[in-house]
Formats: C-alpha cells, sequence, structure tokens
C-alpha cells in the first residue's frame, strides 16, 4: 500500500515537471523555426534579460524577424557582445512587454512604436539619449535632426527612429495614360483628387482608388488636417482641427463613394491585405499606402508604379515623415552603454544596413542611405527617391499619440462607415466624432 | 471497522494524488487568474503602470458606453438566433446519420469537419468568398435571374446573420452527441408504437424528444455558453463591423483589455459576461425538472 503511494507521488511529480517544461519550451519552439528559416543555429528566446547578454525585444513578421537576426549575429560578429532576443508579432509583443515592464524586467534595447512611446517614457520606463549623443557615443552627425524628432517627448529624446515611412498614393500609370488622363503630380489638390477619381470611374468604370485604405487610415485625414493648418491631436488634450475640414473630407469621399469611383463600403471588410486590395488586382487607378506596402503592390501588379505625395498636402507642408521603428533604451538596464552601442551600429555600421536593405525604410543617416541605395535595385530606389521628394513637402511630425488614441482611430472608422452607408451626414459624424474621441482622450488621460 | 476507514482514507488520499496535476493546474492556471481577473477589475490597471484602486468605477462605466449595450444587443441577437437553429440542425442531421447504412461512418466525419476548421482564417476567407460582392452566394442568385449588388458579409443588415449561418454550419459537436444520445434509446420503443400504428411525427414527438432531453439540455448549456464566449468569428472575418453590427461582447472585452490598455474596464467587463452566463446556466437547470426526462433517477 505504501509503495503505491509512493509510486503515485513519483508520477505526480514527474506529471508536473513535464507539464512545466512544457510550457516553457513553447517560446523556445518560436523561435527555433525562426532561426531555422534564417539559417542559423538555434537562438533561444527567454523571458527576460538575463545577466550577460545584452536583451533586444521587436515585433513583425517572420520577414523582420529573419533579417533582425541576421543583424543580431553579424553584431555578435563583429563585436563578441552576445545578444539576447525577444520577439513577437505586435499585439503578443505587448502583452510581453508590459508584464516585463511590470517585473522591471525590460531588456536592454527595446523596439518602440509611435503609438505607445509616450505611455512608456512617461512612466519612467525609457533612457534619454540625449547626453549619449553629446557625449558622441551616439553618432547623429550624418543624420538630419528632423528625422529625431519623433522620439522627442517634452524635449527629450527617448528612441532613435531607424527608419522612415511616409504615406504615398501609389497609382498605376499605364491605367491611367490609357484612359487619356494626367498622372497625379505633388500640386494636386484634394478636390482635384475628387475630380480625377470620379473622371477615370466615367471613362473606364473602374474605380479610382480604393475604399478601405481612405476610410481606415486616420493618418490621411491627419495629413489633409495638418495641410489646413491644424493637426489632428491638439496641445489641449482634445482634437487639434477646425470641425469644417473633417465635414468637408467626409463629404468628398461621400461623393466619390456615391458616384461609384469608389469601391461600395461593403466590399471593404473583404480586403484583409494589401495584396488584395482592388488597386491590386487592376480594379481602380490609385490607391493610399505607407511606402512600405510599396514593394508589395509592384510585386504583385508586376510592374512599375508611380508614387506621389498625398493630394491636397502641397506646398502647406501636410505631409510628415513617420518614425516606423524606434530604438529605446530602458531605463532599469544596467547595460545602458552597450546598448548604445548596438543603437549607434544599428544606425552607422555599412554591413549592417546592407543586410536591412531598407526594408524597414530609408535609413536616416545620409551617408548609409546613399550606400543602401547605391546597392539597391528597383522598386526599392524608387522609395528611396520618394522619400527624397517628400521631404521637400513634409514638415515635423505632430507629437506621439496620446493614451486613447486606438479608440479614437475606432471612433474615426465608425463615423466615417455611417456617412458611407448613409446612416448619418459628414456635419453630424464629424460632430459626434469630436464627442466621442474627446472624451475617450479624457478617460484614457485619467 | 477502524481499519476500513483507514483503508478508505488512504484510498482517497491516493485518488486526490493521482488528479492532484489537474487541480493544480485548475487552481494555478483558472482559479488564481480568475481572481486577479476580479481584482483588476477593480482597478484602473493599464497593463504597464501599477495599478490603483477605483473601486466600483469601472462598473459604473459601463452604463455610460454605448457600445457596452451594442454588444449585449449583437451577442443575444447572435445566442437566440444561432442556438436553436444549431440544435434544430444537429438533430436533424443526426437522425439522417442514424440509421445503419453502409458508409455512415464517413458521412459522420465529414459533417463534423467545419467543426474542426472552425473560426480559422482560411474559413475567413472563404466565407468572404461566399457572400462577398461578387461572391458565390450572388452569383447564383444572378444565375437564378435576381440583380443584387449587396455584399452580405459587409453590410450592417446581414453581416451578423453571415455569422449565424456560419455557426450553424459547425453543428458537428452538437451532433455526435446527438448520435450517441439516439443510439441510447432502446428500439422495442419504436416497434411497440409502430405496431400501435404511430406516425413518425408522432414518434419523434412521443419517443426520441423524452428521451433525447437529457442529451438536448446538455447540448443547450453547452451551446449557449460557447455562444456568449463567441469571438473568433467576428475578429477574424469582420472585425466587429461594418458599424459594430457585428461587435461580440468577448471581442469587445479583447479590445478594452489588449487594444486600448483598459485592462481594469476589460476585466470588469469579462465578470459581466460571467454573471450572465451564470444566470442563463441557473435558469435552464431550474427549468430542466420540467423538461428533462430520466428514466433512471441519479440515485
Amino acid at each position: 500500500m505504501k509503495r503505491r503511494i509512493w509510486l503515485a507521488a513519483t508520477a505526480v511529480c514527474l506529471c508536473m515537471a513535464g507539464c512545466s517544461s512544457q510550457k516553457s519550451n513553447q517560446g523556445q519552439e518560436e523561435a527555433k523555426t525562426g532561426a531555422k528559416a534564417a539559417g542559423q543555429e538555434e537562438i533561444v528566446v527567454q523571458d527576460g534579460a538575463s545577466d550577460n547578454k545584452l536583451g533586444i525585444s521587436w515585433w513583425g513578421t517572420q520577414v523582420v524577424h529573419e533579417f533582425t537576426l541576421e543583424v543580431c549575429d553579424k553584431y555578435t560578429e563583429e563585436t563578441g557582445i552576445e545578444l539576447e532576443p525577444v520577439y513577437a508579432s505586435w499585439g503578443d509583443y505587448w502583452q510581453k512587454m508590459n508584464t516585463l515592464s511590470a517585473a522591471g524586467d525590460l531588456p536592454d534595447i527595446m523596439r518602440q512604436d509611435y503609438s505607445v512611446i509616450m505611455q512608456y517614457a512617461s512612466k519612467g520606463l525609457l533612457e534619454p539619449l540625449d547626453g549619449y549623443i553629446e557625449s558622441g557615443k551616439l553618432d547623429m552627425t550624418n543624420v538630419d535632426p528632423i528625422k529625431l524628432e519623433g522620439g522627442k517627448i517634452d524635449g527629450k529624446l527617448y528612441g532613435i527612429n531607424v527608419g522612415s515611412n511616409a504615406l504615398c498614393l501609389v497609382y498605376d500609370e499605364e491605367m491611367i495614360r490609357e484612359a487619356g488622363m494626367e498622372v497625379p503630380g505633388p500640386d494636386m489638390s484634394w478636390n482635384d483628387f475628387e475630380q480625377f477619381c470620379i473622371e477615370f470611374h466615367d471613362k473606364t468604370g473602374k474605380y479610382g482608388s480604393t475604399v478601405s485604405d481612405i476610410v481606415d487610415n486616420i493618418n490621411l485625414f491627419e495629413i489633409i488636417a495638418r495641410s489646413q493648418g491644424g493637426a489632428l491631436f491638439g496641445s489641449n488634450g482634445g482634437l487639434g482641427y477646425e470641425d469644417n475640414v473633417l465635414t468637408e473630407f467626409y463629404s468628398s469621399v461621400q461623393r466619390m463613394h456615391d458616384a461609384g469611383a469608389l469601391p461600395s463600403i461593403d466590399t471593404k471588410v473583404q480586403q484583409t491585405s494589401v495584396e488584395d486590395s482592388l488597386f491590386a488586382k487592376g480594379e481602380a487607378a490609385t490607391e493610399i499606402v505607407w511606402t512600405d506596402m510599396y514593394e508589395t503592390l509592384v510585386s504583385v501588379k508586376g510592374k512599375e508604379l508611380g508614387l506621389t505625395i498625398i493630394p491636397g498636402s502641397g506646398e502647406a507642408k501636410g505631409m510628415y515623415i513617420k518614425p516606423s521603428q524606434f530604438l529605446s533604451v530602458t531605463a532599469a538596464s544596467d547595460k545602458k552603454e552597450e546598448a548604445v552601442a548596438f543603437i549607434d551600429a544599428w544606425v552607422n555600421n555599412k554591413e549592417i544596413n546592407n543586410i536591412i536593405a531598407g526594408r524597414r525604410g530609408v535609413p536616416i543617416s545620409s551617408v548609409m542611405a546613399k550606400e543602401v541605395s547605391e546597392n539597391l535595385e528597383e522598386p526599392g530606389k524608387r522609395v528611396f527617391e520618394y522619400m527624397d521628394l517628400v521631404s521637400k513637402y513634409a514638415s515635423p511630425i505632430d507629437p506621439p499619440n496620446p493614451a486613447g488614441t486606438s479608440e479614437v482611430i475606432a471612433e474615426y472608422k465608425k463615423q466615417f462607415e455611417m456617412v458611407l452607408f448613409g446612416e448619418s451626414d459628414p456635419e453630424k459624424a464629424a460632430g459626434a466624432f469630436r464627442t466621442n474621441a474627446e472624451e475617450a482622450l479624457k478617460a484614457a488621460s485619467k | 471497522m477502524t481499519e476500513k476507514k483507514r483503508r478508505e482514507r488512504k484510498e482517497n488520499l491516493l485518488g486526490y494524488l493521482v488528479i492532484s496535476p489537474w487541480l493544480i493546474g485548475l487552481l494555478v492556471f483558472t482559479f488564481l487568474p480568475m481572481m486577479y481577473s476580479l481584482y483588476l477589475s477593480f482597478t484602473n490597471f493599464d497593463g504597464i503602470s501599477t495599478a490603483k484602486w477605483i473601486g466600483l468605477d469601472n462598473y459604473k462605466r459601463m452604463f455610460q458606453d454605448e457600445k457596452f449595450y451594442q454588444s449585449l444587443n449583437v451577442t443575444f441577437t447572435y445566442v437566440v438566433l444561432l442556438v436553436p437553429l444549431r440544435l434544430a440542425f444537429a438533430l436533424l442531421v443526426a437522425m439522417l446519420l442514424c440509421s445503419g447504412r453502409k458508409g455512415v461512418g464517413i458521412y459522420r466525419s465529414v459533417f463534423y469537419l467545419p467543426s474542426l476548421l472552425g473560426g480559422s482564417v482560411a474559413i475567413a476567407i472563404m466565407w468572404g468568398q461566399l457572400f462577398g460582392a461578387d461572391g458565390a452566394v450572388n452569383s447564383i442568385i444572378r444565375m437564378l435571374g435576381g440583380n443584387v449588388e449587396i455584399s452580405w458579409i459587409g453590410s450592417p443588415g446581414t453581416a451578423l446573420l453571415v455569422l449565424v449561418i456560419l455557426g450553424v454550419w459547425q453543428f458537428g459537436a452538437s451532433m455526435l452527441i446527438f448520435i450517441a444520445g439516439l443510439k441510447q434509446v432502446p428500439v422495442t420503443y419504436y416497434e411497440a408504437a409502430t405496431l400501435d400504428g404511430a406516425s413518425a411525427f408522432q414518434k419523434f414527438k412521443s419517443i426520441t424528444l423524452p428521451m433525447l432531453s437529457p442529451v438536448i439540455f446538455f447540448n443547450l448549456i453547452m451551446q449557449i455558453i460557447n455562444a456568449f464566449k463567441a469571438f473568433n468569428e467576428s475578429y477574424i472575418i469582420t472585425k466587429g463591423g461594418p458599424l459594430d453590427k457585428t461587435l461580440f461582447y468577448a471581442l469587445y472585452i479583447y479590445r478594452q483589455s489588449f487594444e486600448y490598455f483598459n485592462m481594469g474596464y476589460g476585466s470588469a467587463l469579462a465578470w459581466i459576461l460571467l454573471l450572465i452566463i451564470a444566470v442563463f446556466a441557473i435558469f435552464i437547470f431550474k427549468s430542466s425538472d420540467n423538461w428533462v426526462y430520466y428514466e433512471t433517477k441519479g440515485d
């Protein structure tokens, strides 16, 4: 009898050991597949930063994981400093980082996003980097100061943006020429664009642009608002534009939609990725996307595509260049110097930049941008040229989004959809958006 | 006597030891997180900073939250439409598959397949193809001479219905349980009824339904709970849209917690869902005395 109990107890212990080790293996499993795909040795992802390795974390797709792991390897090869990567997809990443921050165990270097960095910085989780730039440990001599603006919160720099992105209007030159029309250029106003879409639809029966990108991308309206002297978020904790700006924008899109120049709003749910947009399928003449989608679109369409700035921004300098990847050093790190050195290498090291090859946007260092663009082929080259064009029409980006932004975006889309579904009118929708958005912002800042 | 008692106690101990991995799992991975979420529901935890106790504020906030009502509305509509339809369909197919025809096992597997595919991305794309503006459904209607431009999955009026159809299509789990239940009904009852000249419908009403009522009861409870917790369908296929017409309650909890970083409010919402489901379960259990027939009482 006694023996039986002992046996059972042993079995239980074994079981539990089995369960727990299985759990911790899950993350590693993921890491292994990633590392294997990149053709490397197995890299083990652990829950936080360990004592002797430099912790680094990022989110992204498989492609991002692969080349970032490659960068880490290269860095280890050159400096002998071992890195400990932690990576996941966007949603999982923030869950993980939030937990780690609660435990005071953030990695030394973390990828930050423009929409979250403010929250982290204001809670004292990030290290200001100004001192390291002054002391020369972080070499920013080849970087246009305007490109660092995005990481500044209350005058202090909390993240180095290592890749830029901008909104753009991609167009199919061939389709537009066939319709006997002029291609859009930097001096096109938003009203011109409306006319352009309607005319294109009348001539060809196809769409002038896509509806999902216009409705879902609040940054498009942000550029419109900036072009008219406003901003999306004001300095007073509310919205920073006049209501009639949004009313006019909503009505213009409504006119295009109702004229059939845009796909019907009820088809929006069917577009799940940029590859299956109506533009990619050749049903629309233009599409408004971020520059890092351009390469994908070109490969889907199999031909050169034109790109220009957002209609209506032009001389008013509504465009801006968005930081697409911040590297921040965490405040609780005990290896800040090493972390800064890594960021320095990411910005200034030639080999590392050739590995990245502009896949996270144009390098911020002008020397590296030149280096990379020389080795670059179409279509990446075209994006580089476009970024040059944008910088002529761009003014500095507005401060990072306040807390509550995701709710504001959800509300913006909802009001937009209501207008296009005919359940609201532009003026009412613009008013409702302001009320609900400001309420959400207020609730979030409490 | 004391010897017997000691033996019993020892065997109980052994029993607990044997199930302890499961018990510990329940405690650590279900009960503790649940209690933690109960605590969070009284705080303003945002996932980053330390949680601050704010009493009942999260629960009060719901009363002014338009989306809370909207998501409740959507979820209740979904449950009310889906559960009876799915159960009826599952029972119908179960009865068809209960006859001893050849190859019935293959049919059962085939009919169970949709439940396995569930809310996967592939299904999302397929459903988009079927019910989109240029989808298969519209093509068929056009072939029959109808003139439709509507995207069923993208229009506020029909999106939820499309998700209900998807739900009905995934009837496999209930169907299997129904088949098992149908097999338990003694054939002699049917034979006797046939001799007495009962019609097929009479047999169904007076033999099948009462004999099956414990199984129906079980399926009903499980399906209601599942329907209240529905998440994948709208998260993957419609993303809660258009116009929040498919904003399931569980999706709203997810959004508040992980997209808007209102972990405290999300926890409070989750506890309200638990309460709602509990109320429904209790109600059905209480009512079951009146309509569930057990041949032998449990004691």
